[in-house]
């Protein structure tokens, strides 16, 4: 016999209450005038044997009326006759194997003990159930019950997030539009409670089993984020910004931390989980590194180490003639130089002013202070090749949208040029900042046009704390070809640079294998994590940072009242423990709920009571 | 003879007692109680006219036709009977419970006090028995005699039975064999005794007491009163119990004992009943929600067939 609610048998203390209520009983009766007396004696004098039989009868009664009732409500199950069976039912098993589910817990992994479950149920199917599986991807896959256990016995936990919620709601529809009259979704999951979203009544009136784990959730340390500060390393080093999260700790609590850049460790310190530390690191050689933060290892591991992608180059020369670029762009060059962030220019330098650079050289051009000089600018674009020319000009105050260049969202910008494509085409790929929906900043290889002249006449910009790193952007990578760093989850739609061509897993090196993107440009991020470089033609342009999602590091388990608040109108049933859950699959056929009858049983027992105490089974003298 | 409106008139020995004691006090109750209990009988339960001519009187209804004066009748167009002298030859005298117990009521609303029936009925009685010339007594006793009125059959007895009836209240314990002793003098002569109680007293010397005013040859009529309520035991679910003339409790359950306390007292009635026939004594049970006429009757058949 199982339990499937076992701490509803508490509830047999209650059974002490009306033996307790009978001795302690210090209840003073009201006197009633009664001039018969004496009748009322002898009537008792010779009923006392009956009487005290009735009160003893009473009180086993009540006691066995309130243990019946605790033991239906403890819900204990027992197996039923031989060949039970079950119903045609619609049958969805969502099986968790997000990355908490590689978590170790008393020496067993969360997934085996879900997937052990899984197999059962899919074992206990029958061929006239219709039978879904749901992974970690999302995706369901119909099939014959045979077929879909040995499809989870490949499964691995993967470092992927499972939005229980969406899963939950595309079961809801698959039993909805099965046909079948009976149906039932299993939700196999460590029950994370980060893995839900909001409340969702797509499975209203659908049965769903929880399977929870009888296992604890083990403390967990992760490292959630870890990124290069700044992104790009110039000559000396940077840092390294790493948030540690997971489970509370006591205060004074410490974890080591772990730097380690192209495979060689970095740095190294203790870091207070929930804190975010940051790491010197020394600049390695110049070109892109891919490195990663590091905990000591837990029960999972998955989450111990986050990759991160930085670019170590040398400051950018520069060139530029103050009385074109501004006093603003000027000073601001200026700091970049006695901040070692860039330098003076020569030969192969980046050069800042209305006209485009030599072939090969970087340029950031500007529309001319006179207009009258604009038609110059242009022609000066068209024989050096760029596909962008200063169109009309538009004296309107909008803000600039820059998601890819730090320091430019938010700006206002007074007066511009719209910026114009030549061919039709090739133009929308390379804006990388809009002012009122036109572009403003784009890029082409390595000349990069901006709609504005930074000076406050035309534009914000210059007289905020953005300019400078905005300028820094403009010259050590725009105008260096650079498509940045991109950051994704595993399997994320990512939407690359107009310029990326492909990419390759970092380590592979020259022969590894290059990955292709088709004619749509959004991809999806690759299912491992790592640093992934983005490569125009033959050179290295940027990288895709793939890690797993921060919110699976937290174990913490959704309770069954979240449970029945985040699916209402759901039959939601939560069976902790292998057992309670194979009492409960296919609403129980195997088993056989006996609440039902001790339900009835304890009835039975009170309306015997109360025929009792209604002095029914009296006997006279 | 009476009209066809007074035959509508309901009766006031059959209603309800609480209901006829609302209409005055114990003379008028009684005597609209006796005046209902004699319009029923079939012939008049006056007896021992004897020759010697006293008065006339109205005619009642009950009355025997041949004591009519049809020469009255022809003079003045009235009915008349003549009514003559007789030798009283029974004297009666009426035991009365007025101890504690009897003041109790089950339902103080709905029913009279078995104190209040038991004056009514005495009173009822009394009238009964003065009608037929009967030399009738009082008696009223709790644990001492508390009224004593030697039988008369005298024309102001009747008024001084109902004063003294009606200012009787409910007193102390129970000692009847105090009081039937007392009986026992004040009846030199062979009469007959009416004994109301509720029988709340010590069994065996009541018994006692009352066998041997039979064996002195008087007539025993015993009227053993209770009241509905100590029938059937109607209390709340669980209850001190006190006794009012003792104090003494008990604590019981009602819904426990329902069913034996109802066998318990019909056990009772039943040995008192054998009891006082073995010893050759009349017994007649009756409730506080019984009609003065049913008790009457009872009486008034038990007397004829007594003689």
């Amino acid at each position: 016999m199982v339990f499937l609610q076992p701490l509803a048998l508490l509830l047999l203390g209650l059974g002490l209450v009306p033996p307790l209520l009978h001795l302690f009983e210090r209840h003073r009766p009201p006197d009633v005038v009664f001039p018969a007396v004496r009748y009322l004696r002898e009537t008792e004098r010779e009923a006392q044997r009956t009487i005290r039989f009735q009160h003893l009868l009473l009180l086993l009664l009540r006691v066995a009326a309130v243990a019946l009732v605790a033991l239906a409500a403890a819900r204990p199950v027992v197996p039923a006759r031989l060949g039970a069976g079950h119903e045609p039912t619609a049958l969805v098993v969502i099986l968790d194997h997000s990355l908490s589910s590689g978590a170790v817990s008393g020496g067993v992994r969360a997934f085996d003990d879900l997937r052990a479950r899984a197999d059962e149920t899919l074992r206990a199917a029958r061929p006239s159930d219709a039978v879904w599986l749901i992974g970690a991807d999302g995706l369901a896959r119909r099939g014959a019950p045979a077929e879909l256990r040995q499809a989870a016995a490949a499964w691995r936990p993967e470092p992927v997030r499972l939005d229980l919620s969406a899963a939950v709601a595309t079961a809801a529809r698959l039993v909805r539009a099965s046909g079948y009259a009976r149906g039932e979704i299993h939700l196999l999951s460590d029950l994370q409670r980060t893995a839900f979203g909001a409340p969702d009544s797509a499975a209203a009136g659908l049965p769903l089993l929880v399977y929870h784990p009888a296992a604890d959730p083990p403390p967990n340390r992760a490292v959630v984020s870890a990124r290069a500060s700044p992104a790009t390393w110039l000559a000396g080093g940077g840092t390294v910004a790493a948030a540690i999260g997971g489970a509370p700790a006591p205060p004074g609590d410490r974890v080591a931390v772990t730097v380690a850049v192209r495979g060689r460790e970095a740095a190294r310190s203790l870091v207070a989980p929930r804190d975010v530390a940051l790491l010197a690191v020394p600049a390695p050689a110049a070109g892109w590194a891919a490195g990663k933060v590091s905990l000591e290892p837990d029960e999972l591991r998955a989450d111990d180490d986050r990759p991160f992608a930085v670019r170590v180059v040398a400051p950018a020369a520069v060139s530029f003639d103050p009385s074109e670029v501004g006093p603003f762009l000027a000073d601001a060059l200026g700091a970049l130089e006695r901040a070692g962030q860039a330098r003076g220019g020569a030969a192969g330098a980046v050069r800042l002013g209305t006209t485009p650079a030599a072939p090969g050289a970087g340029a950031v051009v500007f529309p001319p202070a006179d207009a009258v000089r604009l038609g110059v600018v242009n022609r000066s674009l068209a024989a050096a090749g760029v596909p962008w020319r200063f169109g009309a000009r538009v004296e309107r105050e909008d803000t600039l949208a820059a998601p890819l260049v730090p320091g430019a969202g938010g700006a206002r910008v007074l007066r511009r040029y719209r910026l114009e494509a030549v061919a039709a085409g090739n133009g929308e790929a390379a804006v990388l900042a809009r002012a009122g929906g036109d572009p403003w900043l784009v890029q082409s290889g390595r000349t990069v046009l901006v709609g504005s002249r930074l000076v406050p006449e035309e534009t914000s910009l210059p007289v905020t704390g953005g300019f400078v790193p905005f300028v820094s952007a403009l010259v050590n990578r725009l105008a260096r070809g650079d498509e940045g760093i991109l950051e994704a989850v595993p399997g994320a739609p990512v939407a690359l640079p107009p310029a990326v061509t492909g990419w390759v897993a970092a380590g592979e090196g020259t022969g590894g294998a290059v990955r292709r993107p088709g004619a749509e440009r959004t991809v999806a991020a690759p299912p491992a994590p790592g640093v992934y470089y983005l490569l125009a033609a033959a050179d290295t342009v940027g990288a895709l940072v793939v890690a797993p999602d921060p919110r699976e590091s937290d174990l913490r388990r959704a309770t069954a009242p979240d449970l029945a608040a985040l699916f209402p109108g759901a039959r939601v049933t939560v069976a902790a423990g292998a057992p309670a859950y194979a009492a409960v699959r296919f609403r129980g056929a195997g088993r056989s709920d006996l609440s039902g009858w001790l339900l009835g049983a304890a009835l039975l027992v009170l309306a015997l009571e109360a025929v009792v105490a209604s002095g029914a089974l009296e006997r006279g003298p | 003879m009476a009209s066809a409106p007074a035959l509508a008139r309901p009766r006031a020995d059959l209603l309800d007692p609480h209901e006829v004691s609302a209409l005055g006090g114990i003379e008028l109750v009684a005597e609209g109680v006796v005046e209902g209990f004699l319009s029923g009988l079939h012939r008049s339960p006056y007896r021992g006219f004897s020759v010697e001519f006293a008065e006339h009187r109205p005619y009642q209804p009950g009355d025997e036709l041949r004591y009519l004066d049809w020469k009255v009748v022809g003079r003045r167009d009235r009915l008349y009977v003549k009514q003559y002298e007789e030798e009283t030859n029974l004297r009666a005298t009426l035991v009365l419970d007025v101890s504690r117990s009897m003041a109790w009521s089950g339902d103080p609303d709905r029913r009279l006090a078995k104190h209040d029936y038991a004056t009514r009925l005495a009173a009822a009685l009394a009238l009964v028995l003065l009608r037929q010339r009967d030399a009738t007594g009082l008696i009223a006793f709790d644990d001492e005699v508390r009224l004593a009125i030697a039988p008369r059959a005298r024309a102001g007895q009747w008024h001084l039975l109902a004063r003294a009836l009606a200012g009787l209240e409910p007193g102390g314990g129970t000692a009847a064999e105090a009081a039937l002793a007392r009986v026992t003098g004040l009846l030199r002569r062979r009469g007959l005794v009416v004994f109301i109680s509720d029988l709340l007293v010590d069994r065996d010397l009541v018994l006692l007491a009352l066998r041997y005013l039979r064996h002195r040859g008087h007539q025993v009529m015993v009227f053993h009163l209770m009241d509905p309520a100590e029938l059937e035991l109607e209390a709340p679910a669980q209850a001190r119990f006190v006794d009012p003339e003792t104090r003494e409790g008990v604590v019981a359950s009602p819904r426990d004992l329902r069913r034996s306390y109802r066998a318990t007292v019909e056990r009772v009635v039943s040995a008192w009943r054998h009891a006082l026939k073995s010893g050759g004594i009349a017994y007649h049970h009756v409730t506080t929600a019984t009609p003065f006429g049913h008790a009457l009757r009872r009486a008034a058949e038990r007397r004829a067939r007594l003689g």
